[in-house]
């Protein structure tokens, strides 16, 4: 018999008959067995709510999921014309747009990202009626989605900075090893503050305001318009305390050839973005367990 | 085994007038073969008690153990969401149940008969179009027991007799969890049945018994 464990139900599927008898012990061929059939299901919802949001993100829109990409890339193009038409001088040797887009690409996603999951499980209450889909799979899904846009849209900048201002793709791949680790890195870190918004935004409502509040300065705070590099070393150390100033850093330092910072830590970030994972994930266990959901119908 | 709820408490919490408890201790077994009733006054925890069955909400305390497929409460179509077309939100459910698309789109689009609607966003569907895609769609992807709050059928009288009848041709696979205020309701589809008055639930073998002791306890 399948029990909740995971809190998810292993045989959800309406077409297959159940097979499992007896609670799995730990780590045993039964509960491996289960794992399995939570992750395949897991993954079934999650690609199902990645198009269900791809559709629905701008749901009045004609051209849908078009936008997601078109709306980003035109704010992007905006500030980058706007920061070099000031004739800014880049402080990484790199052209200007280079600099800019390296600090705008991880910010973007981190920013929309954490909003995302802010609102992921209100907007989603009638979804989550159906016993296999699960407030973290929302928060993934969304997650997930907003790293593929990210992406889409960091490789058509790429491609446009080379046709229209001659800016060699190379700039962006300085060490292509780093390139992938600071890229995880800038997941991974989103992806802890996400589950810890996904969260509080559930515990306490008015967690969505604090986060638009604090969402504005800690853009002009972490790194879009200097490295901390540059900073006089009072100020930098002030600085040192947003993780979100280091992932830049780090992010830059990888891609551009011309940088490497030596005011950034990985550790610190990282370590940020485990405890915040962990308690995102904590207090979706006890609210699940307790089921003191939010109800529809 | 079927369903089985042990030590199963709901607890809701409200700002206003602060915690209530709609369900106690409440311990059953849904034994599959059996079409179950659940009678009881408006506000007894009825629709709690089948939320949770249905797995749409977890309880406060104590564990739900299922070994079949439990449909979502018939007719229910919260769950849609209203900027996508009927179609679409009938490929998410296949989706996450791992039903075949094509094989429940055409049960679907012949069940329901909304027509080319189905293409429509869900929010200019009248709320009878909705709950007969909802409860098109619950028959297409072919559930071992089905959650029903009330209603049998949905929509309009002819609608009403196709889903009798659709429900006829399943008894063979498919067993039925309804609630009711009406034990004639439950006469009607169940061979057993549970009464539940000011959140407990006791269960009977038969609804003739339920029914006798549901009159007791709310005269």
């Amino acid at each position: 018999m399948a029990s909740a464990k995971w809190g998810r139900q292993p045989d959800i599927m309406a077409k297959q008959l159940p097979t499992r008898t007896g609670d799995a012990l730990p780590f045993s061929r039964d509960w491996f067995a289960d794992l399995r059939q939570c992750l395949i299901v897991m993954g079934r919802v999650i690609f199902a709510v990645i198009i269900r949001e791809s559709r629905t993100r701008y749901g009045n829109s004609k051209i849908g999921y078009a936008w997601a990409i078109v709306d980003p890339l035109v704010t992007t193009a905006v500030f980058v014309t706007v920061f070099a038409m000031l004739g800014r001088q880049s402080p990484v040797g790199s052209p200007i747009t280079v600099f800019f887009l390296t600090g705008i690409i991880p910010l973007f996603f981190w920013r929309g990202s954490v909003s995302q999951a802010a609102n992921a499980v209100s907007a989603s209450l009638g979804l989550l009626s159906y016993p296999q889909v699960m407030p973290a799979d929302i928060v993934l899904a969304r997650l997930l989605l907003e790293a593929g846009t990210t992406i889409i849209v960091f490789l058509l900048f790429i491609t446009g900075l080379y046709i229209v201002l001659g800016v060699s793709p190379s700039w962006f791949f300085g060490d292509p090893p780093q390139v992938l680790f600071a890229t995880f890195g800038v997941v991974y870190f989103t992806a802890g503050c996400s589950f810890l918004s996904s969260s509080l935004a559930r515990v306490l409502p008015i967690w969505k305001n604090i986060w638009s509040y604090m969402s504005r300065p800690i853009w002009l705070l972490s790194g879009l318009f200097f490295t901390l590099e540059q900073l006089p070393h009072g100020l930098r150390s002030y600085m040192a305390y947003n993780p979100v100033a280091h992932v830049v850093e780090w992010f830059r330092s990888a891609t551009i050839p011309t940088f490497e910072s030596s005011a950034y830590s990985i550790v610190y970030p990282m370590a940020f973005a485990t405890i915040a994972l962990i308690i995102g994930l904590v207090i979706d266990r006890m609210l699940l367990l307790t089921g003191d959901e939010e109800i529809v119908g | 085994m079927t369903i089985e709820l042990r030590n199963v408490f709901k607890t809701y919490r409200s700002q206003r007038s602060g915690r209530k408890t709609v369900l106690h201790d409440i311990n059953a077994v849904f034994e599959r073969g059996h079409s179950y009733g659940i009678l009881g006054v408006n506000g007894a925890g009825k629709s709690t008690l089948l939320r949770i069955l249905s797995g749409a909400e977890r309880p406060t305390l104590g564990e739900v153990r299922k070994d079949v497929s439990v449909s979502w409460r018939l007719g229910f179509s919260s769950s849609f969401n209203s900027s996508l077309t009927g179609m679409e939100n009938l490929r998410f459910v296949c989706r996450i149940y791992n039903a075949d698309i094509e094989e429940v789109s055409d049960f679907v689009e012949d069940f329901a008969e909304i027509g080319s609607a189905i293409h429509e966003p869900v929010k200019n569907y009248s709320s009878g179009m909705r709950s007969r895609l909802a409860f098109a769609l619950s028959m297409a992807i072919r559930f071992q027991v089905y959650v029903i709050d009330e209603s049998l059928a949905v929509g309009d009288f002819k609608f009403q007799e196709k889903c009798k009848a659709e429900f006829a041709k399943r008894r063979e696979e498919a067993d039925i969890l309804l609630t009711s205020h009406m034990p004639n309701t439950i006469k009607e589809y169940c061979d057993r049945a549970g009464v539940v008055h000011k959140g407990r639930l006791e269960m009977f073998d038969s609804v003739e018994e339920a029914t006798e002791h549901y009159e007791r306890v709310t005269q």
